[in-house]
């Protein structure tokens, strides 16, 4: 309420609008915090729209309308009253809406991260193979920013859904992105030590072998770590029994 | 004769009707129901429900910003145009004059409710285009009642109309930033972050929970009468508040 100069004393308001004004906060500040308190009912996550009416809705910035929403479904989990665990959420919609803001914003790593390092911990394979097969099916458009994702659905993979063949796969995928992409060493060697896991040692030889004399590797830390494992898998394979 | 209060509340809507609201009630109508048929069309089912949401919350926002439009420049223009010291120079207290213009502005919230909801009969039942249009009913007359409050205090079009705006818009999302502050995208570690949470939660305290208005989604399922009723009760409360609030400024300012 602003006093301009000139304006009149307090005193001049008739006490009838004092008594409302406070009456009707104190009943606002009421009614916010009952509504505050309310029963909890998680909603369903809806259905999102189709690629051209949410590029109707961002009205020439996709790219504020992609961030906006990302950070609306990255809240949806967390509802009044009621937190609502991922294996709960309707992934199929919930990777709709991924797709969306994705094609909204190509360069927006956000969806990716969110698959990746949020939406696959979730504690149910199905869930988790969903969210890593958005990652892998967006990998090769724009693989020098995606790769981190890539990385990571290779290690939930091998890691948490104990899919060793599914982690190859990616971790293959990986490995085979084009040089240009500046995929870090450690990540286009993943295929090496899954191999490994897998018992597949000697594939992993060759494939350690092959990296080694490619000239890829120039960190001479790497090229003596790397040297040292790739003895160490002969070493297995001298003293495996024979099949 | 009819009293002042009721003088005054017929002369808003005569403005009202001067400054073609029902021209423009009638272009927002079809533009709403142009984009709800392009909406339905681009989409690949539910297109009933595209048709509707879209109608409806197309025609919601541009109602709202009709109300705001015409309260604020019929209050500003008659305060610049010394209409209001005319009127005040008359056995008309500004309490009455007050309470006319409020009771004009939601006088015309309603018809324009009623306007919005004739073409949704046809798509939606009955009792659900009854409930909607009862809350945007409310809403519209909040809103009215939040541009009269503010033109009478701010005295100017510009800043009157980007202080609704802000109002209406921050009153809307309100909810959902009251989650996002609270939720687990916000970093625990940051000091910062419990001193924003407060602050949001005592913001959302004083503002009307405007997303729980008028939801297009009533016109698939009605409302519960709990809820209508809250939204209605929400209504006039804070419709009082801002009338208080007008009220205390416009006792202490000079006409």
């Amino acid at each position: 309420m602003t006093a301009a100069p000139g304006d009149r004393a307090v005193a001049r308001v008739p006490r009838g609008i004092v008594a409302l004004l406070g009456v009707s906060f104190v009943l606002q500040v009421g009614l916010a915090a009952l509504h505050e308190r309310g029963p909890a009912a998680a909603r369903p996550l809806p259905a999102p729209p189709s690629h051209a009416t949410l590029a109707v809705l961002a009205a020439g910035e996709p790219r504020v309308l992609a961030r906006a929403l990302m950070l609306w479904l990255q809240s949806f989990d967390y509802q009044p009253g009621i937190s609502i665990p991922y294996r709960e959420l309707d992934y199929a919609r919930l990777e709709a809406w991924l797709e969306r803001v994705l094609a909204l914003d190509p360069a927006f790593q956000y969806p990716l991260l969110a698959a990746s390092r949020l939406y696959a911990e979730v504690p149910d394979p199905d869930r988790q193979r969903r969210m890593l097969a958005f990652v892998a099916r967006h990998f090769d458009a724009d693989p020098t920013r995606r790769w981190p994702w890539m990385a990571h659905a290779v290690y939930v993979a091998k890691h948490r859904l104990g899919d060793l063949r599914y982690a190859l796969e990616l971790a293959t995928r990986l490995a085979r992105a084009p040089a240009e992409a500046n995929v870090p060493g450690w990540a286009r060697q993943m295929p090496v030590f899954v191999l490994e896991d897998l018992g597949e040692v000697e594939a992993a030889k060759v494939l350690l072998g092959g990296l080694l004399d490619s000239g890829e590797v120039t960190d001479a830390h790497e090229r003596r770590f790397l040297a040292r494992r790739l003895a160490e898998l002969e070493a297995r394979t001298a003293t495996a029994p024979a099949r | 004769m009819s009293s002042p209060l009721h003088s005054i509340a017929r002369f808003t809507l005569i403005e009202a009707r001067r400054a073609r609201v029902v021209a423009v009630t009638l272009a927002l109508c079809v533009l709403a129901a142009g984009a709800a048929e392009f909406a339905a069309s681009l989409a690949l089912t539910d297109t009933a429900s595209y048709r509707t949401a879209t109608y409806a919350s197309v025609l919601r926002t541009g109602l709202v910003g009709l109300v705001a439009l015409v309260a604020v420049a019929g209050v500003v223009r008659e305060r610049d145009e010394r209409w209001l010291e005319l009127t005040l120079s008359r056995p008309v207290s500004r309490g009455t004059w007050y309470a006319g213009r409020l009771l004009g502005f939601a006088a015309l919230a309603l018809a324009l409710a009623l306007a919005a909801c004739a073409p949704l009969l046809l798509f939606a039942p009955p009792a659900c285009v009854a409930a909607w249009g009862a809350s945007l009913a409310t809403e519209l007359t909040l809103v009215a009642a939040a541009s009269l409050s503010f033109a009478v205090t701010l005295r100017s079009v510009t800043a009157s109309l980007a202080t609704v705006a802000g109002f209406y818009v921050l009153s809307r999302v309100m909810h959902a930033i009251v989650l996002m502050s609270t939720g687990p995208g916000a970093d625990p570690s940051a000091w910062t972050t419990p001193v924003v949470a407060k602050l949001v939660a005592g913001l959302a305290l004083v503002l009307p929970a405007l997303d729980r208005f008028t939801l297009s989604v009533w016109l698939e399922t009605p409302p519960t009468m709990m809820t209508l009723g809250a939204v209605l009760v929400q209504g006039v409360v804070y419709t009082s508040l801002l009338a208080a609030i007008g009220l205390f400024d416009f006792h202490r300012g000079e006409v």
